[in-house]
């Protein structure tokens, strides 16, 4: 199961890093306020639109490339989220993951948390993607 | 109860009953190294962990799959769907107002 977007900036590399990389910048679309250390191991806390408060650690830096960063709510599943970016003719491509590295419960209802805690595993996951997708 | 599906058959029966809709017993074996008898088996144990649910039509019985355990994952990813839209929709805007302050100019998307 995995979340996939793909946008077309028309920003250089550069400029679509440091929206990426800069916690000030971060705090202008991510979230509000976003506090990142921006190197691998690097932790931080993320402030959503909807109020959810998200900790996270960084994986992966490699500039005007790739980031990755696993992130957790509060009480929630932990995912990882993948950045990468690409030069294209009028600017960047960014291509955005975000894959549940476990079960996730959309609501925290303790039944539905205890029906997910059962090992389910990524072909599971899958085949409810293609339900979806249906 | 998620033993169901710790089989490998089992999970190939789901994602064939997720993918092409409900199907009888033997229009699955067809496709399995196994035999009717035991695709029977399989859906037994689909049906009785709520997974699949079975229904007879004439002389045929078909199993479908139950949408509800599957609900969570898709509401997850409706909702980080959305909120990603919206996170690279400011995204995109943020820096379209950034190329603009420094003279630049930004295409009719």
């Amino acid at each position: 199961m995995q979340i996939r977007r793909e946008i077309e900036l028309q920003a250089d590399l550069a400029s679509v890093w440091h929206a990426l990389t800069d916690s000030d910048e971060l705090s202008d679309w991510l979230g509000d306020p976003v506090e990142l250390e921006m190197c691998p191991g690097g932790n931080g806390t993320i402030v959503d639109d909807e109020g959810m408060v998200r900790h996270a650690r960084i994986r992966d830096v490699d500039p005007e490339r790739r980031l990755s960063l696993r992130w957790w709510p509060e009480d929630g599943a932990v995912s990882e989220v993948t950045f990468e970016l690409c030069p294209t003719e009028g600017g960047t491509r960014l291509v955005v993951t975000e894959t549940p590295l476990g079960p996730v419960s959309a609501q925290a209802s303790v039944a539905k948390a205890a029906y997910w805690e059962a090992r389910l595993d990524t072909l599971w996951l899958r085949v409810s993607a293609a339900a979806l997708v249906r | 109860m998620f033993g169901a599906l710790a089989d490998p058959t089992r999970r190939h029966v789901v994602e064939r009953l997720v993918a092409g809709g409900p199907e009888t017993a033997t229009a699955l074996a067809r496709d399995l190294p196994i035999s009717r008898q035991a695709v029977v088996k399989h859906l037994q144990s689909l049906s009785d962990a709520g997974l699949v649910d079975a229904a007879r039509e004439g002389r045929e019985v078909k199993y479908a799959i139950r949408p509800e355990p599957f609900s969570d994952a898709i509401e997850w990813m409706m909702r980080a769907g959305a909120q990603w839209d919206r996170r690279l929709e400011r995204l995109s805007h943020v820096l379209g107002q950034k190329v603009r302050d420094v003279g630049g100019t930004s295409e009719e998307r």
